[in-house]
């Protein structure tokens, strides 16, 4: 059934259900940003380009939120290809990971900042697709889609990630005072 | 610490870095303005290039000035029989006693019948 505010060029999706997944959208976003606000609300306003363009087609085959994480996923991955290229001719050697900001939130609890620091120690596809399960409450097989991998990859970053986490944070447990 | 607690401490860390996101109307005006002006560049320019197009067939289908300063050359009969030439095995080739090209030879017929057919 077709929703009266559904766009032109996407009519399987609304602007109704645009707007109730805006803020998740948002909180995705900011992540692959590394918590840049300006450039997180210029990629947001890409992603909607996007979908109004009807470039980013939605078939209403696997969920809307899969779905437009996924078109944010790939936006900030060519963003950070095209910045990533163009640092490494200017300085030839480029970041070979996506930046994810290591310091903890001043103010933060202990085990808040113990937890931060074991998350941003993980490699990035692992906490990437830990971080849809966890907090983004997506289900192994649809963060998969998200990421562009099979469910059998995303399950072994997601096991690999658990573990790494738990033996980096009894690690930094010990340590800390 | 468990599973449980280490994805709310996770969650609120990323709650407290994410802040409040933008008013979803403000920045879905800003994204459909964005794409209007996409799409009257993009006609802005698919004009152009029908313009261009147009323009070049229009010129490749310009008749060519034929040159006036070529000079012909009439070449005689007697150029042309002096040029005539025949190949030495020429003198094989039987000649017949009509022309085949412009005599059209006529059938012999008969009025007699064998068998129901017309010899």
């Amino acid at each position: 059934m077709r929703d009266d505010d559904a766009l032109e060029n996407n009519p399987h999706i609304s602007r109704k259900a645009l707007e109730g997944l805006h803020s998740q959208l948002f909180g995705w976003t900011l992540s692959r940003c590394n918590f840049e606000r300006a450039v997180a609300e210029d990629l947001m306003q890409q992603a909607y380009v996007e979908v109004l363009s009807g470039r980013a087609r939605f078939d209403n085959k696997s969920a809307l939120k899969t779905f437009l994480f996924g078109v944010v996923q790939n936006l900030a991955r060519s963003r950070f290809r095209r910045l990533s290229t163009r640092l490494r001719l200017l300085v030839s050697y480029g970041p070979q990971e996506e930046p994810f900001s290591q310091q903890p939130e001043p103010g933060a609890e202990r085990e808040t900042r113990l937890v931060w620091r074991a998350v941003a120690a993980l490699p990035a596809r692992q906490r990437d697709i830990t971080e849809l399960v966890f907090c983004r409450e997506m289900t192994v097989e649809q963060a998969a889609t998200v990421m562009g991998v099979t469910v059998g990859t995303a399950r072994v970053h997601y096991d690999r990630a658990k573990k790494a986490l738990a033996v980096k944070l009894a690690e930094l447990a010990g340590r800390s005072p | 610490m468990n599973e449980a607690e280490l994805k709310r401490r996770w969650k609120e860390s990323l709650q407290r870095r994410s802040g409040d996101a933008p008013a979803f109307d403000e920045v879905w005006v800003a994204a459909e303005a964005r794409y209007l002006d996409e799409r009257r560049r993009f006609r802005r320019l698919s004009g152009t290039a029908a313009a261009l197009a147009v323009l070049a067939i229009v010129i490749g289908l310009l008749p060519e000035n034929e040159p006036s300063n070529l000079q012909g050359v009439e070449v005689g009969d007697d150029l042309l029989s002096s040029t005539l030439w025949t190949a030495p095995s020429d003198v094989l080739i039987p000649r017949h006693g009509i022309d085949i090209y412009q005599n059209i030879p006529t059938l012999m017929e008969s009025t007699e019948f064998e068998e129901e057919t017309l010899l």
